[in-house]
């Protein structure tokens, strides 16, 4: 394997117009250079075997979705402001607010309000072209969109595949800080409406218990943000380890350990174990001031 | 000259996954398609790996919802070797107790963290021999059920 780089390294010198060193070679040279190749491929993988840990969050449609089989009643009221995309001038604050967009856009499909959803479509295209997002939010995805306005299974799945050609564009095009933004400001828009809908006395016990679950993927998406090269989620990451503080109060209580069963002959296994949640009311409350104060910030 | 030589690798070696991004994207959104009638979470994970290399993908499993991991290498890559692990590092899953499976589906009952550990396969006769490098995708979709009801 070695000998292959070697070969191929060599190869590029040679072409580079340094070859004199390079045939004047013998054996004792060629071990000693194998050596230090092998240490460097060898530093080399070391450093990629550590970077190779990634993250990933809910959806903003799987958001939605917990939050509508949870009797939740709908209010655009909270939801951002489909005509504030004129505000938003920096990458970040475009690819951070493409992501609310998102989120708006699901719960609004989610909750069978197509024509809310038609302003935020036309929001998110707006930011898309913005942040040069070609070929994801084209007129014929527009077109779909209202066609299939009164069909909702068929919107989510048009709303999931924009979501995810959005994500491939900005991987084929290298841009990760960008596919991140988009992803915590959905995530943040998603708890943001969570905790700010109005609810009965006996649905909030529920509701606060989806909103304590989401405990572990905070950790994951502050994690996901630090491990991006730069600086340009510092300020993001310092608010967001500030709501993982609060998080602390919330506890997640696993009984016991994962039961596995497999069913070999439809392929699917299932796993559970019992999971007692607690967060008291001072907890949601300031959990649900911090993530306001977060989600505005990026809305402003 | 050697230390230009090991430089040179360096460069060479850091330089090919960025160059090859775009086809582990586009390897990637293929492998999409096969998530259905699962709905994709929308991230697309993938990775540039070298023969044995193991890469691990951190993921919150909500209560009550059905997945689905799909896993696919690129071009000449063996099937992957997938194990996934719960919160506290036990083993659930392990796709060699399974042919190999690189499509399986999971219901999970309670929300909880879980870690899918992904292994570039070893001694496969396929991979990139010259640089013993390839594309990993993982792909995860979610079911629900739209029609359940209607909060309107």
């Amino acid at each position: 394997m070695y000998k292959i780089i070697y070969f191929v390294a060599s190869l590029a010198l040679i072409s580079c117009g340094d070859d004199k060193d390079v045939i004047s070679q013998n054996q004792d040279y060629d071990v000693i250079v194998e050596e230090e190749v092998a240490q460097t491929v060898k530093q080399i993988k070391e450093l990629k075997t550590a970077a190779k840990v990634l993250y990933t969050l809910p959806s903003p449609l799987e958001m939605a979705d917990l939050l509508f089989q949870s009797n939740v009643v709908y209010d655009v009221e909270i939801l951002n402001d489909p005509d504030g995309v004129d505000d938003y001038f920096t990458d970040m604050k475009c690819a951070l607010n493409l992501g609310v967009y998102f989120a708006d856009l699901s719960f609004t499909s989610m909750f069978e309000y197509p024509l809310d959803g038609m302003k935020f479509m036309g929001s998110a295209q707006a930011l898309s072209s913005e942040l040069n997002i070609e070929g994801v939010f084209t007129e014929e995805i527009r077109m779909k969109i209202e066609n299939n306005m009164n069909n909702k299974d068929s919107l989510m799945d048009i709303i999931a595949a924009t979501y995810i050609e959005t994500d491939f564009y900005l991987q084929e095009n290298e841009r990760p800080i960008v596919s991140k933004a988009i992803l915590a400001g959905a995530w943040i828009e998603g708890l943001y409406i969570a905790v700010n809908l109005k609810l009965n006395q006996e649905d909030k016990m529920p509701i606060w218990h989806k909103i304590a679950e989401q405990k572990p993927a905070l950790t994951n998406l502050i994690k996901m943000l630090k491990s991006t090269e730069g600086q340009d989620f510092d300020m993001l990451i310092s608010k967001l380890q500030e709501l993982e503080l609060l998080f602390k109060g919330v506890v997640l209580n696993y009984k016991n350990k994962t039961e596995v069963n497999t069913d070999t002959i439809n392929k699917i296994t299932t796993l559970g174990t019992k999971l007692d949640v607690v967060i008291t009311k001072e907890v949601f409350e300031a959990i649900k001031q911090n993530i306001t104060i977060i989600r505005n910030e990026i809305t402003k | 000259m050697r230390k230009l030589l090991a430089f040179s690798l360096v460069i060479f070696a850091v330089s090919f996954p960025f160059s090859s991004n775009a086809q582990c994207a586009k390897m990637g959104k293929s492998a999409i398609k096969n998530l259905l009638p699962f709905r994709s979470n929308g991230q697309l994970n993938i990775m540039v790996l070298s023969e044995g290399e193991i890469a691990e993908l951190n993921i919150v499993f909500s209560g009550g919802i059905k997945y689905r991991i799909l896993s696919k290498g690129g071009i000449g890559i063996g099937d992957l070797a997938i194990k996934i692990y719960d919160r506290k590092r036990v083993l659930v899953y392990d796709n060699a107790d399974h042919s190999m499976a690189q499509v399986w589906d999971f219901e999970n009952k309670t929300t909880q963290n879980f870690t899918i550990e992904v292994k570039f396969p070893v001694g496969d006769d396929g991979y990139n021999t010259v640089t013993g490098r390839g594309c990993v995708a993982i792909a995860i979709g979610y079911l629900q059920d739209v029609n359940s009801k209607s909060n309107k």
